[in-house]
């Protein structure tokens, strides 16, 4: 069974909750999925993390990780905004991809970033960060359906 | 003479226009453009220049017809107003005036109080000037001094008894000749060098890229203001840095991530192998969006406190705000409070320009 179905059916056999947090680890083949969730409601979750780790990736050059990051970046565009590779870091073989442009309000700024490493890697997550303030990680409100859907993407882009 | 004292009083508003609008250019970098080699041409707005009004006598007014003490001036004859309202724009009576890059640095150091830069002690080295301190009987023709060439003249006249002061003719001959010569003089020069590091990663934009273009025309402005002899050198880096021209350094874009110890190991190399600091007074200018590579700012610290900071007058570090907010470099330079030459700010936009620079050079240092 696929990373989305088998992350489909756990969500499905949740308890309900708002507070507290719970992670899900979900393995097929040579693929493991975390996700921490923040809350879970009938319709909608909220997660703070949600990485997949491959071994497919470890072998990967910084070209073929930002091939990766790109080809994410044009199918994750169902999120609050599109996300694009902002910085490639050679020497780490890490690609950096952020939302573009962040979301902008009055006194705080909001974007996705996600993390395409060669350690073998695609974690992401939501920072928001106060005028005047230090970025922290904030829970990024999805729908059950939506969550799934990044699971499968994410999985997918890992190869 | 009237026409001197007339263009001192010119030169003395447009000082005062230029002060008046200071925050105004330098927050806009339009005179960045203007620059020329030593010349800054400033368009100054609503100079009001006096002059002659055209127009029909007798329709009262002082001076026009008869009258007693105590009488009102006509207002003139009723009449239909013209077509047309008045105008929605704002009249263009700009003024361009050419500044010298020293007056805008000595209006730019009034206006922000800043202190005179005291170079290092050991840096000042002795420098041979020529200086025109002395006067011969021969030289080419360029160099001949007027004055000198006709008090010889005049005193060989009256001495051979044939000054007529009724008609007082007086014709230098050539050996009434005298020129201007010069002397080898050593003065003590404090030389400077700035170094500019900008990090030019696929997070900073262009948007960022000009702020620090405005910041360092203006740093580049004062401080030239305080030495004759000034280097600039320019480095750029995303993961890996290296030393550019100034074409390069403003222009280049690049999308690797952000490692800020590539640029400062470049730094410490060129201090070692260019400006020794006990030749040179150094002036460190770094720019970034603070978005650095987490592991990264371990070893970036190190070689600043080690490598760099103990070289240098000043070290500045100003965080560019990037779309993201999400430089967290300057709060690692946090020890800044305890290192007088280390100097932070942060520059959210165009107009934190001008903090910035008070923040940059208010130390003196």
């Amino acid at each position: 069974m696929s990373l989305k179905q088998q992350l489909q059916q756990s969500l499905a056999g949740m308890s309900l909750f708002s507070s507290g947090g719970q992670s899900i680890v979900l393995n097929e083949a040579q693929q493991e999925l975390t996700c921490d969730l923040a809350a879970l409601d009938t319709l909608a979750c909220s997660f703070t993390r949600l990485v997949l780790r491959s071994s497919t990736l470890t072998n990967k050059s910084a070209a073929e990780l930002k091939t990766i990051a790109e080809n994410l970046s044009a199918k994750l565009t169902y999120l609050l905004e599109p996300i694009s590779p902002i910085e490639t870091d050679a020497a780490g073989c890490t690609v950096q991809m952020r939302s573009n442009p962040p979301q902008k309000e009055a006194d705080r700024t909001s974007y996705y970033e996600l993390l395409v490493a060669r350690a073998g890697e695609l974690s992401l997550v939501r920072y928001s960060r106060a005028a005047g303030g230090s970025r922290e990680i904030v829970a990024a409100h999805v729908t059950r359906e939506v969550l799934c859907r990044l699971a499968g993407d994410l999985s997918d882009a890992a190869g | 003479m009237r026409i001197e004292h007339d263009l001192s009083r010119f030169k003395q508003i447009v000082r005062g226009k230029i002060r008046q609008n200071l925050r105004k250019y330098v927050t806009n970098g339009e005179m960045i453009g203007r620059k020329g080699r030593d010349l800054v041409s400033i368009p100054i707005p609503q100079l009001d220049v006096p002059h002659f009004r055209y127009g029909k006598n007798g329709n009262g007014g002082v001076g026009q017809g008869d009258g007693e003490p105590g009488t009102p001036i006509g207002k003139g004859d009723d009449g239909e107003g013209g077509a047309g309202g008045a105008g929605s724009d704002p009249g263009r009576h700009l003024l361009e005036v050419e500044v010298s890059l020293e007056e805008l640095a000595a209006i730019l150091g009034e206006e922000l109080e800043l202190p005179r830069i005291e170079p290092k002690g050991t840096a000042n080295i002795e420098q041979e000037k020529s200086r025109y301190t002395s006067i011969r009987r021969s030289g080419p023709e360029s160099l001949r001094h007027f004055k000198r060439t006709y008090m010889e003249a005049l005193r060989r006249q009256i001495s051979s008894n044939t000054y007529v002061p009724d008609r007082p003719r007086v014709v230098p001959i050539r050996e009434d000749r005298r020129y201007r010569a010069w002397n080898e003089v050593n003065l003590p020069e404090a030389n400077a060098a700035i170094i500019y590091m900008m990090d030019v990663s696929g997070s900073m934009t262009d948007d960022q890229k000009e702020i620090v273009r405005t910041a360092a025309f203006w740093l580049d402005t004062w401080l030239r203001s305080q030495y004759k002899g000034l280097e600039r050198r320019y480095i750029i880096h995303d993961a890996a840095a290296k030393e550019v021209d100034e074409e390069t350094f403003y222009h280049t874009r690049e999308s690797g991530g952000t490692r800020i110890s590539s640029a400062y190991r470049v730094c410490a190399e060129l201090i070692n192998r260019t400006f020794p600091p006990s030749e040179w007074n150094i002036y460190c200018f770094q720019f970034s969006d603070g978005d650095n590579w987490g592991e990264d700012n371990e070893r970036s610290l190190d070689l600043l406190k080690n490598e760099i900071l103990p070289h240098v007058n000043l070290f500045c570090y100003g965080q560019v705000e990037s779309p993201y907010g999400s430089g967290e470099f300057i709060r690692s330079l946090d020890f800044a409070e305890d290192e007088p030459r280390l100097v932070t700010a942060e520059i959210e936009n165009k107009e934190a320009v001008y903090a910035c620079l008070k923040t940059f050079l208010g130390t003196g240092a």
